[in-house]
């Protein structure tokens, strides 16, 4: 019996770390993206718009994710058919031959999605002169940074909208200081940031942008020449002001190891560096008001440049992307024609509507002006964004979707800002780009905080630094080489 | 003529004892099947993957097929080199030895003495309530402590700086300054692992002969006496068997914990071998390189154990 026993419990185990293959389609296409998106179906059979397009075009269209590039490299890279990248990925398995070269299929059977793509900028896509990847569309959207103020508290102080760093960093003093809730204590800050990188220093991009520059190594082109952020005339000038403003303890320094968002709803903070989204959006604006039903927020993208510069505000980089599809050199013919489909059915009209917004009458509908608006329904689509790819009409997009955040989203992808290069550059060989980053952003911080002093002189010895131990001047060198190469510069 | 057949005392062929062992307690062998095919897909069969340390990792080729380092026209420890020569290597490992040095130190000493304290508590209810709490933060994942520290010891709106700024002091940046971050990682690890590391010595200390107490008490020891010479000396075991254990992991230094601390102002104090591996390898597709600093972490770690082991045989108490 206990012989059984065990026996049994055996073949349990041994049954439990067998994983059953999944049945296979008979014509399929698998594509690997990153991420997916909220509320992804558990199987297909749920999922409406697989079933769609299914029906539509007759493919079986795989959306699979990956969390683990690894995974994707070692032993199961060659099930997928395409996948979506960035940039930094397409360089690297370009090289290695593992993508498709499409120089060719542009002018044929892909024709009508480059047509379509318009003035999109094609560098990213290219690698040593070879187009790799179907980037993303860019329609005139850009970055969608914007500082978000509370307006009742500049109103109570009788302030107005800044327009200069002093006007910013006034405000800022009277939302640390003047008590601008009005409950009597000292309890709130005036600037923060919400941290869409991982790297913390989106606080003082907020001040630095009037100095026409930005917290790292940004590739920057002035005067038809190739410099970088590190290198403006205005950075000292710049980290002074930033100095000035941690000093007289009115940031909030916690937006450093957390997102500031939190301070700003709970109306612990008065300004802050943010994608409009998080704030903007009908969510967002209803969590501010259940803190404070007098809540008013309001935005601003730019200051006054303090160095003659045009007003600019953030760095942004219209060649970069993590989106970018990039096909399997090992693609078949027949696989590679439905993607192509599939491809051309996102691009336009019926399907391009169903990989927006959802199933017409039952998540959207057009309203008089001929415009579409989501339905209450609309909640059920949240997750078909992952299969737009790389194909959205952002400005359309966001009106249908979030209208309520019409007058910001429009502002802040019209807004001017430091536009950046990097993603164009590829470093020299031997160099450590990443570890040269990350010194930089901490000895910046280091003249920001005081750990390290802020003068020209010292300034100077940083970038000496930078040259001797990271090769810093010969990754500008490459950077200019290369982006005269692309014709960026001449 | 017969012979006598006398006792067989000539061994059998190991062959032969085997099958025999096999044939005779075959449940039980059976039952290891499983944790041998799990050490086999997930331990030994990854190993193949480790050439790759060796060579210049291509894609496309795969680990098999790429090149090796010296069909490349490259020195053998070209990815060793690589990390011994990036600018931040020493910072790096010093961060590394001297937040898991710590971290082992505070894995060990507390969690015994708080073993002892729970055992020595009289009323055994409420020792079993601290207890069961103090497990608790084990159950709890990074994000969510790392969470809680934030909310306790954030500069502007934490629940400690607020206490210091009532007090008329100023406030501490401690998730955001070099001097800081250490001892708050250090401290963050320790009120997560204080509980769940004691288990150990508690049942050690349960499996301690009650007669050795009675006959001491008899003797006139007191409390702390018994603690010193009869406690302690039966938990010298374990104690030692735990810290080999513990020693493999030194080059570890908690990934999860440190990559979510981690920003630009601490980087310089706080950023271990783990998260810059990550941060080049994954981020920058330096697959080779990791490997290679994988490796040479697995290699000098195993050497630590064995050299923990050896030193603990000295005392006869070695784990193997």
């Amino acid at each position: 019996m206990k012989k059984l026993i065990s026996l049994l419990i055996v073949a349990a185990m041994l049954l439990g770390m067998c994983a059953f293959a999944a049945a296979e389609e008979p014509v399929e296409v698998r594509v690997s993206v990153s991420s997916l998106g909220n509320g992804w179906p558990a199987t297909l059979e749920e999922d409406w718009v697989y079933q769609k397009i299914l029906k539509d075009i007759n493919v079986s269209f795989k959306l699979e994710l990956v969390d683990d590039y690894w995974n994707a490299m070692g032993t199961r890279m060659d099930i997928y058919d395409a996948y979506m990248i960035d940039i930094d990925h397409l360089r690297t398995w370009g090289r290695d031959g593992a993508l498709l070269d499409l120089t060719e299929l542009k002018e044929t059977k892909l024709a009508s999605y480059y047509n379509w793509l318009g003035s999109t900028k094609l560098s990213a896509a290219y690698v040593d002169g070879v187009l790799y990847g179907l980037p993303k569309l860019y329609d005139g959207s850009k970055s969608q940074l914007c500082v978000t103020i509370r307006q009742d508290w500049l109103d109570a102080l009788g302030l107005k909208m800044p327009e200069t760093i002093q006007d910013l960093y006034d405000v800022a003093y009277a939302f640390t200081y003047n008590d601008p809730d009005k409950n009597g204590e000292n309890d709130t800050l005036g600037l923060t940031a919400a941290k869409p990188s991982a790297t913390g220093v989106f606080l003082f991009d907020t001040i630095l942008g009037s100095f026409d520059t930005a917290m790292g190594n940004w590739i920057l082109i002035r005067d038809g020449k190739v410099t970088n952020a590190l290198l403006q005339p205005g950075m000292v000038q710049g980290l002074e002001w930033c100095k000035k403003f941690v000093d007289a303890k009115i940031v909030d320094n916690d937006c450093l190891s957390t997102a500031g968002t939190s301070q700003f709803v709970s109306g612990k903070v008065g300004m802050i560096g943010c994608t409009w989204p998080g704030i903007w959006k009908a969510y967002g604006q209803q969590q501010i008001h259940d803190v404070n039903p007098n809540a008013v927020t309001n935005f601003f993208t730019t200051l006054k440049s303090e160095v003659g510069a045009e007003p600019a505000m953030y760095q942004g980089d219209l060649n970069s992307t993590n989106a970018i599809l990039a096909i399997s050199a090992d693609i078949s013919e027949e696989k590679l024609d439905a993607l192509i489909k599939y491809i051309d059915y996102i691009t336009v009209g019926e399907g391009a509507n169903l990989v927006y917004y959802g199933l017409e009458g039952e998540h959207w509908v057009y309203d008089e002006q001929g415009r579409i608006r989501m339905t209450e329904n609309a909640t059920a689509a949240n997750y078909i964004s992952t299969y737009q790819l790389f194909s959205r009409k952002e400005l359309e997009y966001l009106d249908a979707k979030f209208p309520e955040a019409k007058m910001v989203f429009d502002q802040t992808t019209a807004a001017n800002r430091i536009w950046t290069y990097n993603s164009l550059v590829v470093e020299p060989e031997g160099m450590y780009l990443s570890d040269m980053e990350s010194y930089a952003r901490q000895q910046l911080l280091d003249f920001i905080y005081g750990d390290r002093e802020l003068s020209e002189a010292e300034y100077a010895n940083f970038i000496q630094e930078l040259n001797d131990m990271y090769q810093f001047d010969e990754y500008m060198a490459a950077a200019e080489e290369q982006l005269r190469e692309q014709g960026i510069v001449e | 003529m017969t012979q006598l057949s006398t006792p067989v005392f000539k061994k059998k062929p190991l062959g032969t004892r085997f099958i025999r062992a096999i044939r005779q307690y075959w449940p039980l062998y059976a039952m290891i099947i499983p944790g041998m095919l799990f050490f086999l897909i997930y331990k030994y069969l990854p190993m193949y993957g480790i050439q790759i340390a060796f060579k210049n990792f291509s894609l496309r080729k795969g680990i098999g097929d790429s090149l090796w380092l010296w069909d490349d026209k490259k020195e053998w420890f070209y990815w060793f080199e690589r990390f011994f020569k990036s600018p931040q290597s020493s910072q790096i490992i010093t961060n590394t030895l001297i937040i898991s040095l710590s971290k082992l130190v505070m894995e060990m000493i507390p969690p015994l003495v708080f073993a002892l304290a729970i055992s020595e508590t009289v009323f055994k209810k409420y020792a079993r309530v601290i207890q069961t709490v103090s497990y608790l933060p084990h159950f709890l994942s990074w994000v969510i402590v790392f969470g809680i520290c934030a909310t306790m010891l954030g500069e502007n709106s934490g629940v400690v700086n607020n206490m210091i700024k009532k007090m008329g002091g100023q406030a501490i940046p401690f998730l955001s300054n070099k001097k800081y971050i250490r001892g708050v990682l250090i401290g963050s690890s320790l009120w997560k692992g204080i509980g769940w590391s004691s288990i150990v010595f508690l049942a050690a200390i349960a499996g301690i002969d009650t007669s050795m107490y009675e006959a001491a008490t008899i003797d006139g020891c007191g409390r702390f006496r018994q603690i010193w010479y009869i406690t302690l000396p039966n938990l010298a075991r374990i104690f030692v068997v735990l810290l080999i254990t513990k020693v493999g992991h030194v080059l570890d230094g908690g990934f999860e914990q440190v990559y979510i601390f981690l920003n630009d102002r601490v980087r310089a104090t706080a950023e271990i071998i783990d998260t810059w591996v990550y941060t080049q390898g994954l981020g920058k597709q330096q697959y080779s390189l990791t490997t290679a600093v994988g490796l040479m972490k697995s290699v000098l770690s195993c050497g630590l154990v064995l050299g923990t082991n050896a030193l603990a045989r000295k005392w006869d108490s070695s784990l193997w």
